[in-house]
């Protein structure tokens, strides 16, 4: 009995010591400017643009300072609490988690600005043709921006996966489309199903294919590999057109341009310019 | 039945090397049906080494082993079938702990198609009732006394049917006190003409059951007689020796 | 008497289990900021954004069926190419002339547990299964994780097996059965029974192995709390969440393994 205790106590002890460590937050200059960025620790979701504007902001440091994390939401939980100063990512899903996360800010200079289109395996010269030509009519018509419209200006949960037609049953088979849907607006999972930009563009592709649209949901850095073994028949993800990834695979025409690249921050750790 | 002549098991220059040991070292030897032999000697000699020969148990290095005219040891033999007929018992019983004692005797007879599960209940229960354990036929091999369970590893080796019995050291793992029933079965079983080889350490059983008794030394059988040649009037010093030792205890 | 002072000090060590897992979910729950005062308020309501609206639980238990579903059949799978494995090393071992076998079992089992589960799963799905894309993503991850896990079982089955005294394999050969009837109705029985709480742990570690799976695509128990997660944006509590249905199911089976031990030792007493 008495040994019971004892353990107990020691282990009491133990928890005491991580909670007092947990609770330690840290205090300094607040942010300004990008150029502090330079020298602060950061956070990125792995094989995202971000981690390569990261890396170029921080150059040699980067092995010490820069932090790549599989999920954008485990980027953001480091930065809440207070591992990293600064998350880079892209401007539309940090919308939103400034709208979900209390005490965020987004800094007010964009790091960069890019666009985004769809990655195909390198060679994959007929569907690339195709869903350019595809592309280009869907700009031509409305729809695309029909579709930007929606999820900009609506609340974007109350988009039911099953509004969206996947065009089951199609006559030519199935388009296999990899993503990773913790990317809102772009993709998200919800229930069983997905919802967002890239999403409903690739429904509209896949109907126009008379094909199926089939979502493979994967990490965001599995998906170069997925598209060049040919697992998927082409990737949707918010993915930026870089001159390294040209040399992996091929990419259609761009779909978003000037897509912004933040840094999120904690609103106490930021001083905006100009207050 | 049998030709008096041609011996059930005929041993020809057997020899047994493990590594650079040589163990047995060229055997001449054989058994007719019938008769008993016991094999006696100091531990190292080989004894238990040339009764696992005799079935396989160990692979000979060279010689021939005839069983009922048939070389064992050649490569053709097919020898499952001849250790269906020759029975073997082990010092350390070898029961099956998952397996009740029913199963233990019925297992090999009935996968081996010999009988069906019903017929060779029968017989299990008839070979517990002569080794006296008629009462346990449904008992797992943990709540038996040691004897108990000799007893029965002698009932699953007579399931079969065997022309021969090898005995290796049956009694050797018992406490004192159940040394006597087993030795007790092994005697009714000789008086019934079984076929018998009995590598033992016990010399009073020995004399009193074998026909023949051999005295095996450094890998050979250096001395071979009726018991009372061997037990008293023993020609090898060696024999002489081992004997004092073992009968002054 | 003797057993009433048995069951008081297992019941004591029980409490001491409890104890530490009630802290450890306490402490998981002050990290999930639990216990500051604002976050009493807003605990209820973001439960209710990560589990209730939308049938958003559904997501998890979808998770935890296809994580059971990978999980059971992975086992099987493991089961029998262990069983296989073990048996040819062991019957190689016991002089059948198989040489060919035995290195190619010695070849699978030193390259599949010499290398990580998660970089195997990898490499069934973009490298070996690269083109077959009509198969279902979960039935690779199934062959994957049964195949790393039949190496694993492989070693347990193989020290199983050796642990049973030669003298049983030779009892049965004795009475001129084969060396294959043998192995089968004496040897493997005994040691399939010595196993089998190995085997649960193996089976349990598995259930934690397969939380990788999100890797190729497959919305388990850990990516369905991911997508809540993305969903949410909320951190803590579908991590959580996800730790604690784990937790449950293993403690389950680890309470299972300790009936069947418990079950055997009697049974085997008679």
């Amino acid at each position: 009995m008495m040994k019971c205790n004892k353990g107990f106590r020691v282990l009491c002890l133990v928890l005491a010591a991580f909670i007092s460590m947990a609770v330690c937050a840290s205090a300094g200059e607040k942010l300004r400017g990008l150029e502090q960025l330079k020298t602060s620790y950061l956070a990125v979701q792995r094989g995202t643009v971000g981690q390569f504007i990261a890396e170029d902001l921080l150059g040699d440091k980067k092995g010490e300072l820069l932090t790549t994390y599989e999920k954008y939401v485990d980027a953001i939980a480091s930065l809440r609490l207070g591992k990293v100063r600064a998350v880079v990512m892209d401007e539309l899903p940090a919308r939103r988690f400034l709208n979900e996360v209390k005490g965020l800010a987004i800094m007010s200079e964009a790091l960069s600005e890019e666009s985004y289109a769809i990655g195909f395996r390198k060679g994959n010269a007929e569907l690339l043709g195709q869903v350019n030509k595809i592309l280009a009519e869907l700009k031509a018509d409305g729809t695309l921006e029909a579709i930007f419209e929606k999820y900009l200006t609506g609340n974007l949960l109350e988009i039911k996966p099953e509004s969206i037609d996947m065009n089951k049953g199609a006559a030519k088979g199935r388009l296999v489309v990899g993503t990773e849907a913790g990317f809102a607006p772009y993709e998200l999972k919800v229930g069983s199903g997905y919802i967002g930009i890239d999403i409903e563009m690739c429904a509209a592709i896949a109907k126009k294919l008379d094909r199926e649209l089939v979502i493979e949901n994967m990490n965001f850095d599995a998906l170069p590999m997925a598209v060049s073994t040919g697992k998927v028949d082409m990737i949707c993800a918010g993915i930026t057109v870089t001159e390294d990834r040209k040399e992996n695979m091929d990419f259609s025409d761009e779909y978003v341009e000037g897509a912004r690249q933040v840094a999120v921050v904690r609103a106490d750790d930021y001083e905006a310019p100009g207050k | 039945m049998d030709n008096a002549g041609v011996p059930m098991i005929e041993v020809r220059d057997l020899r047994k090397v493990f590594g650079n040991l040589t163990v047995l070292n060229g055997i001449n030897t054989g058994i007719r049906k019938g008769e008993k032999v016991a094999v006696i000697g100091p531990s190292g000699s080989g004894k238990s080494t040339f009764l696992r020969c005799l079935n396989r148990m160990e692979e000979p290095t060279s010689g021939v082993i005839r069983f009922k005219g048939e070389d064992i040891t050649a490569p053709g033999c097919n020898i499952d079938k001849v250790r269906r007929h020759v029975g073997m018992v082990f010092q350390h019983f070898n029961l099956f702990p998952h397996l009740t004692v029913r199963h233990n005797i019925t297992l090999a007879p009935t996968q081996l198609k010999m009988m069906n599960q019903t017929k060779a209940d029968k017989r299990a229960e008839e070979l517990l009732a002569r080794v006296g354990l008629a009462d346990k036929v449904d008992e797992w091999p943990e709540r038996l006394s040691g004897g108990q369970k000799q007893r029965v590893a002698i009932a699953r080796a007579m399931a079969m049917d065997p022309d021969v019995l090898l005995f290796d050291e049956p009694t050797s793992a018992l406490d004192p006190e159940m040394i006597g029933e087993v030795l007790e079965v092994m005697k009714e079983l000789a008086d019934d003409g079984m076929t018998m080889y009995l590598v033992t350490h016990e010399m009073g059983f020995a004399r009193e059951v074998a026909d023949r008794v051999l005295f095996m030394d450094g890998g050979r059988i250096t001395e071979e007689g009726s018991p009372e040649d061997v037990f008293d009037h023993p020609k090898e010093s060696r024999t002489v020796e081992f004997l004092s030792k073992v009968l002054r205890r | 008497m003797s057993a009433n002072v048995n069951s008081r000090r297992g019941a004591g060590r029980g409490d001491a289990v409890l104890a530490v897992c009630a802290a450890v979910l306490l402490f998981l729950l002050f990290r999930s900021g639990f216990f500051t005062a604002e976050a009493w308020d807003d605990f209820g309501r973001r439960f209710y954004q990560n589990f209730v609206k939308d049938n958003r639980y559904m997501m998890l238990v979808d998770g935890l069926k296809a994580t059971i579903f990978m999980t059971g059949f992975a086992t099987l799978i493991g089961l029998a190419v262990g069983l296989i494995l073990s048996v040819i090393r062991v019957a190689y071992k016991g002089g059948v002339p198989i040489r060919f076998l035995n290195a190619f079992a010695e070849c699978y089992i030193t390259v599949l547990r010499g290398t990580p589960a998660m970089v195997q799963l990898l490499i069934w799905n973009f490298t070996i299964f690269a083109s077959a894309r009509d198969l279902n993503t979960q039935y690779i991850a199934i062959l994957a994780f049964g195949l790393n896990s039949g190496a694993y079982v492989a070693e347990i089955f193989r020290g199983g097996i050796e642990s049973i005294d030669s003298g049983q394999m030779e009892a049965g050969r004795s009475l001129g059965l084969s060396y294959g009837t043998s192995m089968r109705f004496i040897v493997l029985p005994q040691a399939l029974r010595n196993v089998v709480p190995m085997l649960f742990n193996e089976f349990i570690a598995l259930l934690k192995e397969t939380s990788v799976a999100g890797y190729i695509g497959i919305d388990d128990l850990t990516r369905a709390g991911q997508n809540i997660q993305a969903l949410t944006l909320e951190h803590s509590q579908p991590l959580v969440m996800v730790a604690i249905i784990y937790l449950v199911i293993v403690m389950f089976l680890t309470g299972c393994v300790r009936r069947l031990e418990q079950w055997l030792g009697r049974s085997r007493r008679g």
